[in-house]
């Protein structure tokens, strides 16, 4: 292995779960807790950097630990450690950020069952090193990010007209053109733009659509 | 200090609480009783409850084939279960199964739990076939850097009928093998000292089985031919997944070695029809097209026959000269070995590109694609693309037959 | 109406855990698409939301809310930090004690709903039930009646979108939408439904 192939391998390991193989839209994985904190911008963006944050630091600890735990017991131990960051992350919003953490309410706490987490755990960090699975827990963290953003920004642009709370679109109570379309605040909206925005994807990427229900799906190449 | 002290032992507290709890309970619930398992009214074995079925008949030498090791891809393993004790069709399940097969009681015997006694009907060879035929290994030869050709003379009752296409399941017996022993080709000696693959141990500590498919040619009765693909580990991950279990150890092999088989078995033919004939293969997926082919030549059939072979370089490629002799002899067989990545030194002139670009070229110049048969064998990757672009040709799926070694 | 009649109205209906909450979504859309796999997840969330929320309640006002040690001489030990691995715990445990229960003294509801069962253990509407009760101070009584509101309309909601996707299966859609993205429009369509509870309630 050349330097130049370990560098596009990580490279690689970073960027694909931006887009190509993006946890939420391609996998469903994680969704619970990203549609509920994106009514604005500021609970979207703590939101991903808290499970940012818990993905890789959960991903090198089991990976460190990766040779040492028993087949049996190894799911448990896994949520132990996720649920353990995640207390510390959560102690951490209350002191510093109450505002914030009152608005996020239980799901931060959530993200100890968010299924990326343990998804990303079992799946990769259990089988590399740590700086490997680091880099991939950190790449699928940034991919659910910029779900999130994306999200959270129509949700806050087009619900309120602002973005992070400045005002964007002049609103028309206050002289302006724009009317807030309130609907964007409530639940539905999220699970349209979502939807919206996994056809987008998988119309640019024709090759992520899911087969037709009534022909026989082609085999899948099988993960070992 | 008496709150960190406090709450360290209260979450040890609960938890080994609820895990004692827990055991206690399992001991009560889940009594540990014998279960009767009749296999087709002759055969009565005794199992535990919770046992898997797979392994009960495999213990008692029904040789089901389990070409995927028991993990409900292959479906390979299909039995008749009756009785209580038969539960009901697992998820995994529903994926292999047709409808039809499961109302007719048909299960996957990997995936059935035994919860309480039971009838099984197998295919009466199996429960013969189970045991094992002792053979011996007659010729070893390197193929490519990865892959062995190994020859087994069977013993005069067996090796008699089988038909191309069939494979065996060879038995492992626990082993420790240090790559640095094997003895390598000294035309692959130098892949193999900068891939590294010297470094590598394999050890099983008990009996593991396998589904190899035959290569076997007319010329070949009586013996049973193997192309083995070595499994190593993947460049950067030497040190977490070891290299396969039963290829190691058949890579291992010499001339002169003891090797316990069982079979043959198989599904994967050629169809008794006056359609055209397109085989599609890579890396050990040769086997069950030589071995075709073969046989269609030999019997000196007036279908024409094109072969396909998708290999990455020239030193993956193998058996070339034999199928440019066949191509030669035979005017309706043609010979068509693709590389997806020739190296600089290869001097490829021929075909580039993947197996099925390659197909996919070749079969749209064709007056009818959609009449020709279909033989497919090689990993799934290679399956699920050529399948994707035979769609795309209009092939019809019940012209299509393929083997993805059970992925 | 009495309150808990109330309670379980608003926890199953209103505060619908899929459409509202967005919680459970991940089994909610993996299993939603044949109607008998959704109403086997359906039975197995009431039982295991309507078990664990209460058992929960006991775990954490006894041992972890603040002020549970003042017995003790401890009235300011605070340990609620912890009700996150014990809720956890609980959870795992309470459905493997559910699972091994039905297998042995219902071997067919076992088969029909068994294998659902491991996959709650990591689900987040249930974790979440549990959070919910110790935020909002329910009482032994009103988590009860919370815990088993919010598995039937987990249960509605999950049957329901199965009902839509089987309908929908010949059903010819631009490629992309196939499947995932359009159960998100559907669940949205519910979910825009549902919010008329939520008017109905507010207008009480």
């Amino acid at each position: 292995m050349t330097e130049l192939h370990s560098r596009t391998g990580v490279w690689h390991t970073l960027t694909s779960p931006l887009v190509h193989q993006n946890p939420v839209i391609l996998q469903i994985l994680g969704i619970c807790s990203a549609l509920a904190v994106t009514t604005s911008m500021a609970t979207a963006l703590t939101m991903s950097a808290a499970l940012t944050v818990v993905l890789t630091l959960a991903a090198g600890l089991v990976s460190i630990i990766r040779g040492h735990i028993p087949e049996t017991i190894r799911l448990i131990v896994q949520i132990v450690i996720v649920a353990s960051l995640v207390i510390v992350i959560d102690q951490i919003l209350q002191a510093f950020f109450a505002e914030l953490s009152r608005a996020l309410s239980v799901y931060v706490g959530l993200i100890t069952t968010n299924c990326l987490v343990l998804g990303r755990t079992e799946a990769f960090a259990r089988h590399n090193p740590p700086l490997p699975a680091m880099i991939d827990a950190f790449g699928n963290g940034l991919g659910y990010s910029l779900v999130l953003i994306v999200i959270g920004s129509l949700r806050e642009l087009l619900g309120r007209g602002e973005l992070l709370g400045f005002a964007v679109l002049p609103l028309a109570d206050a002289g302006g053109w724009f009317t807030p379309l309130s609907l964007m605040l409530l639940a539905p909206s999220a699970f349209f733009l979502l939807g919206l925005l996994v056809w987008a994807v998988r119309t640019i990427l024709i090759e992520q659509s899911e087969p037709e229900e009534h022909a026989p799906p082609p085999r899948q190449e099988v993960t070992r | 200090m008496t709150e960190i002290f406090l709450a360290t032992s209260l979450i040890v507290t609960l938890v080994v609480g609820l895990s004692i709890v827990l055991v206690k309970l399992r001991r009560v619930l889940i009594p540990d009783v014998d279960l009767l398992v009749n296999v087709n009214q002759t055969l009565n074995l005794v199992a535990r409850r919770g046992d898997r079925l797979l392994g009960v008949l495999h213990d008692a030498g029904v040789g089901i084939p389990a070409a995927c090791g028991g993990s409900g891809t292959c479906g390979l393993c299909r039995v008749t279960v009756t009785g209580e004790g038969a539960g009901e069709p697992q998820a995994t399940e529903h994926g292999v199964l047709s409808p039809r097969e499961r109302r007719d009681h048909i299960r996957l015997a990997c995936q059935t739990r035994l919860r309480g006694d039971c009838a099984v009907t197998v295919p009466d060879d199996f429960i013969g076939a189970g045991e094992a035929i002792p053979a011996t290994v007659v010729a070893t030869r390197m193929l490519a850097p990865l892959i062995r050709e190994i020859t087994v003379d069977l013993p005069p009752d067996h090796g008699g009928d089988f038909s191309a296409g069939d494979f065996m399941q060879v038995i492992a017996p626990p082993y420790t093998l240090d790559f640095a022993t094997l003895e390598t080709d000294p035309a692959f000696s130098e892949a193999w000292d900068i891939a590294g693959w010297r470094s590598l141990k394999a050890s099983s500590p008990k009996p593991v089985t396998r589904a190899y498919s035959l290569a076997n040619r007319p010329e070949d009765a009586g013996k049973a031919v193997f192309n083995i693909r070595l499994a190593v580990p993947p460049a950067g991950k030497e040190d977490s997944l070891p290299p396969g279990l039963v290829s190691s150890w058949m890579f291992g092999l010499k001339v002169g070695d003891a090797i316990r088989l069982s079979g043959p078995y198989g599904e994967f033919h050629v169809q008794p029809t006056q359609r055209e004939m397109v085989f599609v293969g890579g890396g050990v997926g040769m086997a069950p097209l030589r071995a075709m082919i073969h046989q269609q030549l030999g019997r000196g059939t007036h279908r024409s026959i094109q072969f396909f072979y998708g290999a990455r370089s020239v030193a993956d490629l193998f058996y070339s000269e034999e199928f440019q002799d066949l191509a030669m002899q035979h005017g309706n067989f043609s010979w068509t070995p693709a590389l997806s990545d020739p190296a600089p030194g290869d001097r490829w002139l021929g075909t580039t590109g993947f197996v099925h670009d390659v197909l996919r070229r070749s079969m749209e110049g064709h007056p009818a694609p959609e009449d020709c048969e279909y033989y497919l064998c090689g990993p799934p990757v290679m399956i699920s693309a050529v399948l994707t672009t035979l769609d795309k040709l209009g092939v019809p799926r019940g012209q299509i037959f393929y083997d993805d070694f059970g992925g | 109406m009495s309150d808990l009649w109330q309670l379980f109205l608003l926890s199953a209906f209103v505060d619908n855990m899929p459409l509202t909450l967005f919680l459970g979504l991940c089994t909610f859309l993996a299993l939603s698409k044949k109607l008998e796999a959704a109403i086997g997840l359906g039975v197995a969330m009431i039982g295991v939301m309507g078990l664990t929320v209460p058992l929960n309640h006991l775990i954490y006002t006894a041992l972890l809310a603040p002020g549970a040690w003042s017995w003790a001489g401890l009235p300011d030990l605070d340990m609620s930090y912890l009700a996150l691995i014990a809720f956890i715990g609980v959870i795992a445990a309470v459905v493997q004690v559910l699972e091994m229960l039905l297998d042995r003294y219902a071997p067919a509801i076992h088969a029909a709903f068994g294998v659902f069962l491991p996959l709650l253990t990591v689900q987040c509407a249930i974790l979440a039930g549990s959070l919910f009760m110790v935020e909002r101070h329910y009482s032994l009584a009103q988590s009860a009646v919370f815990g088993l509101g919010s598995g039937t309309g987990f249960a509605v909601a999950v049957a329901m979108l199965a009902a839509i996707r089987t309908r929908l299966a010949y059903a010819d859609l631009p490629a992309g939408l196939r499947g995932l993205g359009m159960a998100f429009v559907l669940t949205g369509l519910m979910s825009l439904g549902f919010s008329a509870f939520a008017q109905m309630a507010a207008a009480q």
